[in-house]
C-alpha cells in the first residue's frame, strides 16, 4: 500500500467501507434491470440488428451499394474504423500507462474504460472486415501455410501490419479486462443467490477464492499485462496512422501522422470515456466512486491532447506552405476552402477551439458540460478521420479524375449499427458485470477514502502534526 | 427474342420431373449418410473413434461442397476437327466495316468460330506511295464497336409480315408473294422507289441497276442522314464529277477549315486522322509540322486539335469563306469578329505562301459555300495535290432533295411500293413524323434494314439484313480502291442478305456472292494487270481485302472559276442569320444514330464534353450566364431547358462548353432512337427534325432560337468533372518555336530525374530481358476514342450504364483525359482559381492525355496490397492476380494516376452467387450492361479473365497479347523483334500516338521516344519511375498569341 497526503482531495467520497463497496457496485448486477435499461437496450439493439442487415446487404450486393468510387477508394468505412480504434485508446491508457504511473484515481473508471475498449475494438474491426470486395476471401490476410508456393501476404503492405497490430491489441487488452474482473466475478459468485448467476458466474471467475497466492499471481500478471499493453497504446494507432504515412497521396504521406494519431486517439477515447461515464455514474447512483475528480482529470487529459492534436493540425499546415510542394499545398488549401470545408471547420471547432474552454475550472468540474464537450470531440474526431481520409484522395494528383464522394443509406445504416452494437454490448456488460473495479477499489480505500483521510487527518492533529506531513507524498 | 428456350438435353425441354428433381440436388446421388449412421459402430455409444470419423467427414463433406466457387462449365470438343480452327487460336479475316461514310479496312479476329475483335488492315496490296493508304492502319471506335453489334440479342431474328414471324419453311412463298405483288404494281405503271444512303458497295451499285431494270418506272433515292452532298454538287457544278473530291491531307502544310470535323465526323474522318499526323510528328531530325487553323461555331474534336481556332456564329463559318477567297485576292474581305479576322488574314498568308501545299476544307452543306471553298483550292493550286480528283471519294453522293420530293410523292399517294435499305427516314430525317404517317400509303412496304427500327416498324415486310460480319459485300470508298467484306460466322440469327432479296425481285439467279464475284471479274479484274486468272486476283482480293486499280475518272479543273454568284448568295445569307444559331452535329462515338444500341459506344466518353449516355444543348458560359443556366459540373447535375427552334420545342439537358461561340447553341444528332433497342432506346433526344432545308440540301445549323428553363434539374453522367489540370506535371507542352530552338529540351531533367530515381535503399525488380514500356506522343493524339473501345473489347471491360458512370463506377482501363486552358491578354489561365481572370471562354486551347496503367517500376500500388495480389513481373509488368484480390481498393487510393478499377457490383454477371446479377440490383440498368446473356458474351475474348465483383482490375500491357508474341517467337526460333508485341490500343490508334515493346532494347521504336528529349514521365517526381513516356504536345502558333502556361514547379 502506498500512502498518500492526507490534503490530496479523496478519490472515494462518503462513508465507505469494504462491504459498503460492494454493496454499492454489485447493485447494478444483482437488482432486476430497470425499465430505462431495457428501453436503452431494445433500441440498441434494434439499431445494431439494422447494421448487420446492412452488412449482409453489403455482402449480398457488392461493394456497390456504399458511395464509394474510382477516386475515393475508402470514405465512412475506414473513417469508422480509425474513429472506433482511437476510442478505444483511452481504456488501454487508463489500465495500462496509469497502472505503471500509479495513478490512483484510475481504479474508479478503469473496468469501464477497458470495457469500452474491447467493444470499441470489435466495431472497429467490423469495418475493414466488411469494406473488402470479397470477405470471403479474407483469410489470405493471414500468414498460413498453404499449398499455394506458400504464398505470403505481403510484409510490406501497412492493412497487413494493421491486421497483426489490432489483433495483438485486441487479445491483449482482452486478457487484461478479464484479468482485472476475476477477483469482482468471484465476488458476485459469493453473493448470488440464483442457481444460474451461481454457475454463470462461477465459471466465470475461474476458482477464484482469494488466497494471498490467487493475489500474488493476479497481481504480477496485472502487471506484466500492463507492460505489454503500454506499447501497445502507442503503436496501434501509430500503425493505423501508417495506412495514410506510408503511401503517396498528398495529405496522407506525412511523417508527423504516428504521434498526431495517438494524440487524436486519447482525446477521442477520453471523451467517449466521459460519455459514459456521466451516464454511468449518475444512472447506477456511482457518483461516489466515480466523483467530479475524476472527470476533472480527465478533462485535463483532453485540454492537454485537444492542444497536441490543434497543434498537429497548425504543423501540417505550416509544412505544406514550407514544402512548396504544390500537391501538397493544394491538399491542404482544399481541406479549408474546397468542396468539403465544412468537414474541416468542423473538425477545427470541435476539436481545437472548444476543448480550450476545459482551461477554465468551472467547466471542468461542470458535469453537464463535460457530457456535451464529450460529445462534440467524438464528432469533432469523426471528421479529422473524414477529412484525412476522403478530402485528400477527392482531389490527389490528376485532376482528370477528381470526384466527389458522398454516403449512401447503406454506409450510414452500417455507422449507426456499429454504434448499436457498441451499446448494446455496454448495457450487456452493465447489466452483468460490474462497471467499476471493486477489488483495486478497495485497494486504495485505506489511502483515498473520504472517511480514511479525515480519521488519518484527525489522527495526525492529535499526534504528529509535522511529521506526518513531511512524510508522505 | 426473350422466348427463345435454350436447353441442355432433350430431359429438360421436356421438363422431364425426375430430371428436374435431380437438377435441384447438390449431389446426383443420394449420399449414404443414413447408412453410416443406422451403422451397428455408430449405434453403439459414441466413441471417440467414431466422433473423429464423422466429424472428419462432415468437415471434408463440408469443405468439398464449399470449395466448388466456380461451377464448372464442360467444354466438348470437336469429334471431327475443321481443318482450319485450331482451339484457342485465333485466325484473321480481312474485312471491311463501312458505316454511312466511315470505312475501315479491318482484320477480324476469330476465335473458335466467333469474332471477337476488330483490327485495321495490314494488307500489303497498298503501295508506300498509294494515295488510298492513309485509309489503312487505324480503325474509329465505331469499327472497333461494331462486333458487339453482331451479339446484339435485339437485332431481328426472323423476317416478319406485318410483324409477324415468317417460318422457314413459309419463305418461299411469302417471297412469291412479294414479288408478284410488286411485279403487280410494276405492271400497272406504279412507281417503286429504292430508299438507301450513299451506297459505297459497286457490286450493290450494280445489283440496284438490274433491279430498276426489272421494274421499269423504278427509281433510287439515296439520302445521307447527316449530310454534306452540297460537296458533290459543288463539283458537279464546276469539274463536272458528282463527287466529293479525294483529300490528301498529308501533304498540307497548311491546313484550314471552316467547321469541318474532319478528324471526327467529317467524310472519312479515320483516313483523315492519319494523313493528318504525318505533318505533326515532330522530333530532333525533324523539327517541322503543319499548321492546322480552325474556325467553327462550336468545339469540335478538330477544332481541339487546331493550333490556332477562332469561334463564329455557324452562319459566319459561310462568311469566313468568302474572307478568305477575298483575302487570297487581295480585296476588302467582310469582318466576322477580331480574333477570326485576324486568324484569317494569318491564315490567308499562309496559304499564299503555300501555294499546290495547302488546303482549305468546309464542313457546309451549302453548295454555295462549297464552291467559294473549292476556287479558293484551285486559287491555291491545290488541286491535283491535296486534293485528287482522279481517286474522288465515293462517299456523301445522295441527294437530300430526292428525300424531300419523295416524302411529297409519297404523301400525294403517288409512291405505290417502298424498299428502304440501310434507310431509316422515319428517324433520321427531318421530316420523319411525316414519313411515318405517309409510308403507309404506299400499297407494299419492305425494309432490309438491319434492325426492327422506326422505319422498319412501319413496314409490311421486314427482311432483316445480315450483320457485316455475317455479309459478303464490297466497298468503293474512293476511286480505284476496292475493299472486301467477307463472312466470317455463320448468320447468328434467320437474317438474310439484303441483296438477295433484291436478286430475288430482279429475277436474278444465284446468290449475292457469285453475284459479286462476277461484278469482280466483270469490272475489276480487267482493271489491274498483276494477275492472270481471275481466280488468283479473286482469291488474293479476298485474303487481303484490298484492291488498288487505276480506274478513270471523268472531269475537268477549269482555270479560272468565278464564284461571284455565290459570293454574293453566302454574304447575303449570312448577313440574314440573326439571333442566336443552333448547329447540329455528329458526335464522334454515336454519329449519325445507326450504332445507338451499342452500348460500348454509348459509354465511350464524347472526346470533348466527357459526357456519356446523353445528348445535350453545348452553351457557352457566357450564354448560360445570361440564361441563368447553371451546370455543377461535380454534381454533374444541370438545368433542362426548352429549346425552340423554328416551331418544334424539344426539352434537353443544358451542358456549358467553353470553346463554342457566344451566340451558339449546338446539340448532336443521333440519340432519341425509339427503335434501336434495349440499351439504344429513350437515349437523349432526336433532334434530327430541328435540321433545316435550303432548297437543295440539309443544313446543319439554324438561326432564330429561343431557349427558355423549365426550371426542373437534369442528371448528367460524365467521366471527367474536372476541366483545368492546374499546371500540374502531368501535361507539358510548349510552341513549335520553342521546339525549334532546343529540341533537347528536358534532358538534363529527365537525366536528373533518372539519377535519383537509382537513389535507393531498396534492390531493384529483376528484368533479365525485357521491360514492357509505352510511349504517347500527345502531339499526335487526337483525342478520337478508338483506343479506349478497342481496350474495352479486347479485355472484356463491362459497360456499367448512366447510373454507374455517375456514380465514378465507370471500369474504363484506358481513358481519355482532356484539358482546358484558356489563353487570355494577361496569361494563359490553367487553374480552376483563376477562372474569373477569363475575358474570353471561346478562346480556349485543348489537349487530350490518354491515362492508363503506367507500369510504374516502383509502384505505389504495389507494396500496399496486403495479399500481393498486384505485384511485378520480371518484365516490368505491374501485374494482377484477380482470384488472389480481395478488395481492400488500397491500391487504387495509393495510384496517382487513379487507373485502378473496382468492381464495385456484379458488372459481369462472372462471380458464383446467382442473387446478385445485374437485374437483381436496384441501382443498375442490365439493358446498358449486355453482358448477361450467352450471346452477347461470346464477344468476350476467351485470353482475358472476366473478373467477379469486388476485385481490382486495371490495364495489363495486354498481357495475353505478349504471351502470345513471345510464343510465337519461340515456336519460330528467334528472338522477340521489334513490333512484335502490339496492344489493343496502340494497333487501333488511327494516329500512331501509342508505341509499344520492350524499353530493354536498344533500338526499340519505344527506347527511342523514351530517350528522346520530349518524352517526360507523368508525376515522374513522385519516383513512380512509370513504363510509360509521353510527348510533350508542340503547338504551331506564334509564341505571341501562345503564352506558354504558367507551370509551378513541384519541389522534390
Amino acid at each position: 500500500m502506498h500512502p498518500e497526503s492526507y490534503i490530496r482531495p479523496p478519490l472515494i467520497h462518503g462513508h465507505k467501507d469494504y462491504l459498503q463497496i460492494t454493496e454499492d457496485i454489485c447493485r447494478a448486477v444483482e437488482a432486476r434491470p430497470s425499465r430505462s435499461w431495457w428501453i436503452a437496450f431494445a433500441v440498441s439493439a434494434a439499431v445494431m440488428l439494422w447494421g448487420f442487415f446492412v452488412i449482409g446487404w453489403t455482402i449480398w450486393f457488392g461493394i456497390g451499394t456504399w458511395g464509394l468510387n474510382r477516386t475515393v477508394g475508402w470514405g465512412w468505412d475506414i473513417t469508422n474504423f480509425v474513429w472506433w480504434i482511437g476510442i478505444g485508446h483511452a481504456g488501454t491508457l487508463i489500465s495500462a500507462i496509469l497502472l505503471l504511473f500509479r495513478q490512483k484515481w484510475r481504479t474508479g473508471v478503469n473496468r469501464a474504460a477497458e470495457a469500452m475498449t474491447i467493444f470499441a475494438v470489435i466495431c472497429a474491426a467490423l469495418f475493414p472486415v466488411f469494406h473488402m470486395g470479397r470477405v470471403w476471401m479474407a483469410f489470405y490476410n493471414l500468414p498460413y501455410p498453404n499449398t499455394r508456393g506458400p504464398l505470403w501476404p505481403n510484409f510490406n503492405s501497412p492493412l497487413m501490419w494493421d491486421v497483426f497490430a489490432i489483433s495483438t491489441y485486441f487479445s491483449v487488452s482482452l486478457m487484461f479486462w478479464y484479468t482485472g474482473l476475476i477477483p469482482d466475478l468471484a465476488t458476485i459468485r459469493d453473493r448470488a443467490k440464483k442457481q444460474w448467476a451461481k454457475v454463470f458466474y462461477g465459471i466465470l471467475s475461474f476458482g477464484w477464492v482469494g488466497s494471498a497466492k490467487h493475489w500474488q499471481r493476479h497481481e504480477s500478471l496485472s502487471l506484466v499485462l500492463a507492460g505489454i499493453s503500454t506499447p501497445l497504446v502507442l503503436s496501434v494507432h501509430t500503425i493505423v496512422s501508417f495506412d495514410f504515412a506510408t503511401s503517396v497521396v498528398p495529405g496522407w504521406h506525412t511523417t508527423i501522422f504516428p504521434p498526431y494519431f495517438v494524440a487524436g486517439a486519447i482525446f477521442s477515447g477520453f471523451a467517449m470515456v466521459l460519455t459514459l461515464m456521466v451516464i454511468t455514474r449518475k444512472v447506477l447512483n456511482l457518483q461516489d466512486y466515480i466523483t467530479i475528480d475524476h472527470i476533472e482529470s480527465m478533462n485535463k487529459i483532453i485540454v492537454l491532447t485537444g492542444s497536441i492534436v490543434g497543434m498537429a493540425y497548425l504543423t501540417e499546415l505550416f509544412v505544406a506552405w514550407y514544402s512548396q510542394n504544390p500537391y501538397e499545398q493544394y491538399a491542404f488549401a482544399n481541406r479549408a476552402l474546397g468542396p468539403y470545408w465544412w468537414s474541416y471547420w468542423s473538425m477545427m471547432m470541435c476539436n481545437v477551439i472548444s476543448p480550450q474552454l476545459f482551461w477554465v475550472r468551472r467547466l471542468r468540474r461542470n458535469v453537464w458540460f463535460t457530457f456535451f464537450m464529450s460529445i462534440i470531440i467524438n464528432v469533432g474526431m469523426w471528421f479529422e478521420r473524414f477529412v484525412i481520409i476522403v478530402t485528400s484522395v477527392h482531389r490527389d494528383y490528376v485532376p482528370s479524375n477528381w470526384s466527389m464522394y458522398s454516403p449512401t443509406w447503406v454506409e450510414i445504416s452500417f455507422f449507426l449499427g456499429s454504434l448499436g452494437l457498441f451499446f448494446t454490448a455496454f448495457l450487456v456488460f452493465a447489466k452483468l458485470m460490474p462497471v467499476i473495479a471493486m477489488a483495486e477499489v478497495k485497494h486504495i480505500l485505506k489511502t483515498s477514502g473520504e472517511e480514511q483521510k479525515r480519521r488519518q487527518l484527525e489522527a495526525v492533529r492529535h499526534h504528529q502534526p509535522a511529521a506526518a506531513v513531511t512524510g508522505s507524498h | 427474342m426473350e422466348s427463345k428456350k435454350y436447353w441442355k438435353g432433350i430431359e429438360e425441354l421436356t421438363e422431364d420431373p425426375d430430371f428436374i428433381a435431380r437438377r435441384e440436388r447438390e449431389f446426383p446421388e443420394e449420399l449414404p449418410v443414413d447408412e453410416i449412421f443406422q451403422s451397428s459402430a455408430v449405434q453403439q455409444p459414441q466413441s471417440r473413434r467414431d466422433f473423429l470419423r464423422l466429424m472428419g467427414f462432415g468437415v471434408s463433406a463440408a469443405t468439398l461442397a464449399a470449395s466448388c466457387r466456380i461451377p464448372v462449365k464442360h467444354a466438348i470438343p470437336y469429334v471431327i476437327k475443321p481443318e482450319e480452327v485450331i482451339p484457342g487460336k485465333a485466325s484473321w479475316y480481312a474485312s471491311t466495316f463501312v458505316d454511312g461514310n466511315d470505312v475501315c479496312p479491318v482484320l477480324v479476329k476469330v476465335r473458335d468460330g466467333r469474332p471477337i475483335k476488330i483490327e485495321p488492315s495490314t494488307t500489303s496490296n497498298i503501295g508506300n506511295q498509294s494515295p488510298h493508304r492513309f485509309l489503312f492502319g487505324g480503325t474509329s471506335a465505331r469499327a472497333q464497336a461494331s462486333v458487339l453489334s453482331l451479339y446484339d440479342l435485339t437485332r431481328p431474328h426472323f423476317p416478319t409480315v406485318q410483324g409477324k414471324e415468317v417460318r422457314p419453311e413459309n419463305m418461299a412463298d411469302t417471297e412469291a408473294e412479294l414479288k408478284s405483288k410488286l411485279q403487280q404494281i410494276a405492271a400497272r405503271g406504279g412507281k417503286v422507289v429504292l430508299v438507301t444512303p450513299t451506297v459505297m458497295s459497286p457490286s450493290t451499285q450494280a445489283l440496284i441497276s438490274d433491279f430498276l431494270k426489272a421494274y421499269p418506272g423504278s427509281r433510287h433515292v439515296s439520302y445521307d442522314a447527316f449530310s454534306y452532298a452540297a460537296l458533290a454538287a459543288a463539283h458537279e457544278k464546276w469539274f463536272g464529277l458528282y463527287a466529293a473530291p479525294g483529300y490528301q491531307f498529308e501533304q498540307a502544310e497548311v491546313i484550314v477549315s471552316l467547321g469541318a470535323d474532319f478528324l471526327g465526323t467529317w467524310l472519312s474522318p479515320t483516313e483523315f486522322a492519319r494523313q493528318y499526323v504525318q505533318n505533326r510528328k515532330v522530333s530532333p531530325q525533324r523539327t517541322v509540322m503543319s499548321k492546322h487553323y480552325q474556325v467553327e461555331a462550336l468545339l469540335s474534336l478538330t477544332g481541339a486539335n487546331a493550333d490556332e481556332r477562332a469561334a463564329v456564329q455557324p452562319a459566319q463559318e459561310a462568311l469566313a469563306a468568302v474572307a478568305l477567297y477575298r483575302l487570297l485576292r487581295g480585296e476588302e474581305a467582310p469582318s466576322l469578329n477580331a480574333r477570326a479576322d485576324a486568324l484569317l488574314k494569318r491564315a490567308a498568308t499562309d496559304l499564299q505562301a503555300h501555294k499546290g501545299k495547302s488546303l482549305v476544307v468546309s464542313g457546309s452543306n451549302d453548295v454555295a459555300v462549297q464552291e467559294i471553298v473549292a476556287a479558293i483550292n484551285q486559287m491555291l493550286g491545290n488541286y491535283g495535290n491535296t486534293l485528287r480528283l482522279d481517286v474522288h471519294a465515293h462517299c456523301q453522293r445522295g441527294n437530300d432533295s430526292q428525300a424531300e420530293a419523295l416524302l411529297e410523292e409519297l404523301k400525294a399517294g403517288a409512291v405505290h411500293a417502298l424498299i428502304f435499305y440501310g434507310a431509316n427516314p422515319v428517324y433520321e430525317h427531318r421530316r420523319g413524323a411525316e414519313f411515318a404517317e405517309a409510308i403507309s400509303k404506299a400499297e407494299l412496304t419492305l425494309s432490309l434494314n438491319d434492325r426492327a427500327d422506326e422505319t422498319s416498324v412501319l413496314c409490311m415486310y421486314h427482311f432483316p439484313d445480315h450483320h457485316y460480319l455475317e455479309s459478303w459485300n464490297d466497298c468503293s470508298p474512293r476511286n480505284g480502291l476496292y475493299l472486301m467484306t467477307q463472312p466470317v460466322i455463320w448468320p447468328l440469327f434467320r437474317t438474310r442478305q439484303a441483296q438477295e432479296t433484291l436478286m430475288m425481285l430482279a429475277g436474278i439467279e444465284g446468290d449475292y456472292y457469285s453475284y459479286m464475284k462476277r461484278y469482280w471479274q466483270q469490272n475489276i479484274f480487267p482493271l489491274q494487270s498483276v494477275h492472270t486468272s481471275f481466280q488468283t486476283f479473286w482469291d488474293h482480293a479476298v485474303k487481303e481485302g484490298a484492291v488498288e486499280v487505276v480506274r478513270q475518272a471523268a472531269f475537268t479543273v477549269p482555270s479560272v472559276m468565278d464564284v461571284s454568284q455565290a459570293l454574293a448568295a453566302v454574304t447575303d445569307s449570312a448577313r440574314k442569320a440573326s439571333g442566336l444559331s443552333i448547329c447540329l452535329y455528329e458526335k464522334v462515338a454515336m454519329g449519325n444514330g445507326r450504332y445507338a444500341n451499342n452500348p460500348w459506344l454509348m459509354e465511350m466518353p464524347d472526346p470533348i464534353s466527357k459526357v456519356v449516355w446523353d445528348n445535350y444543348l453545348c452553351l457557352s458560359p457566357k450564354l448560360a450566364e445570361e440564361l441563368q443556366v447553371k451546370m455543377d459540373v461535380a454534381e454533374q447535375r444541370t438545368d433542362l431547358v426548352t429549346v425552340t427552334v423554328g416551331e418544334m420545342s424539344l426539352t434537353l439537358p443544358a451542358f456549358v462548353q467553353p470553346g463554342l461561340e457566344d451566340n451558339t447553341v449546338a446539340v448532336a444528332v443521333g440519340y432519341g432512337r425509339t427503335h434501336a433497342g434495349r440499351s439504344g432506346n429513350n437515349v437523349g433526344v432526336n433532334v434530327y427534325p430541328w435540321m433545316p432545308f435550303n432548297g437543295q440540301h440539309h443544313q446543319h445549323f439554324a438561326s432564330g432560337v429561343a431557349i427558355s428553363k423549365t426550371g426542373k434539374r437534369y442528371e448528367l453522367a460524365m467521366t471527367q468533372t474536372h476541366f483545368s489540370h492546374e499546371g500540374r506535371d502531368a501535361i507539358s507542352e510548349t510552341s513549335l518555336k520553342r521546339y525549334q530552338s532546343n529540341p533537347h529540351a528536358g534532358k538534363e531533367k529527365k537525366e536528373h530525374l533518372k539519377k535519383i530515381w537509382a537513389e535507393t535503399l531498396y534492390p531493384d525488380h529483376p528484368q533479365p530481358a525485357i521491360r514492357w514500356g509505352m510511349s504517347i506522343d500527345l502531339n499526335s493524339c487526337i483525342g478520337c476514342g478508338a483506343c479506349t473501345v478497342s481496350c474495352q473489347a479486347e479485355n472484356n471491360v463491362p459497360v456499367v450504364g448512366k447510373t454507374e458512370v455517375r456514380r465514378v463506377h465507370e471500369m474504363t482501363w484506358l481513358r481519355i483525359d482532356r484539358y482546358y486552358s484558356f489563353p487570355q491578354d494577361s496569361g494563359t489561365v490553367v487553374k480552376e482559381a483563376d477562372y474569373d481572370q477569363i475575358q474570353d471562354y471561346q478562346n480556349v486551347q485543348v489537349v487530350f492525355q490518354p491515362m492508363l496503367c503506367q507500369h510504374c517500376d516502383n509502384a505505389p500500388c504495389e507494396n500496399v496490397c496486403p495479399v500481393n495480389a498486384t505485384n511485378h513481373s520480371t518484365e516490368g509488368l505491374n501485374q494482377m492476380a484477380y482470384n488472389r484480390c480481395i478488395g481492400t481498393r488500397y491500391c487504387a487510393n495509393n495510384c496517382p494516376y487513379k487507373v485502378r478499377r473496382f468492381n464495385w457490383l456484379d458488372y459481369t454477371t462472372a462471380d458464383v452467387f446467382p442473387w446478385n446479377e445485374p437485374w437483381k440490383v436496384p441501382t443498375l440498368n442490365i439493358e446498358d450492361l449486355k453482358m448477361h446473356d450467352a450471346v452477347t458474351r461470346m464477344v468476350l475474348n476467351p485470353d482475358v479473365t472476366v473478373r467477379t465483383r469486388g476485385v481490382m482490375e486495371k490495364c495489363s500491357f495486354c498481357v495475353q497479347r505478349l504471351q502470345e508474341a513471345k510464343l510465337e517467337a519461340k515456336i519460330q526460333g528467334r528472338p522477340l523483334r521489334d513490333g512484335d508485341a502490339r496492344t489493343a490500343c496502340q494497333t487501333a490508334c488511327p494516329t500512331d500516338a501509342i508505341q509499344f515493346g520492350n524499353l530493354m532494347e536498344e533500338g526499340s521504336r519505344v527506347r527511342q521516344d523514351h530517350d528522346d528529349a520530349r518524352s517526360y514521365y507523368v508525376l515522374a517526381e513522385l519516383n513512380t519511375q512509370p513504363g510509360i513516356a509521353y510527348m510533350k504536345k508542340v503547338r504551331h502558333m506564334d509564341d505571341g498569341t501562345a503564352a506558354e502556361p504558367a507551370h509551378t514547379q513541384p519541389a522534390h
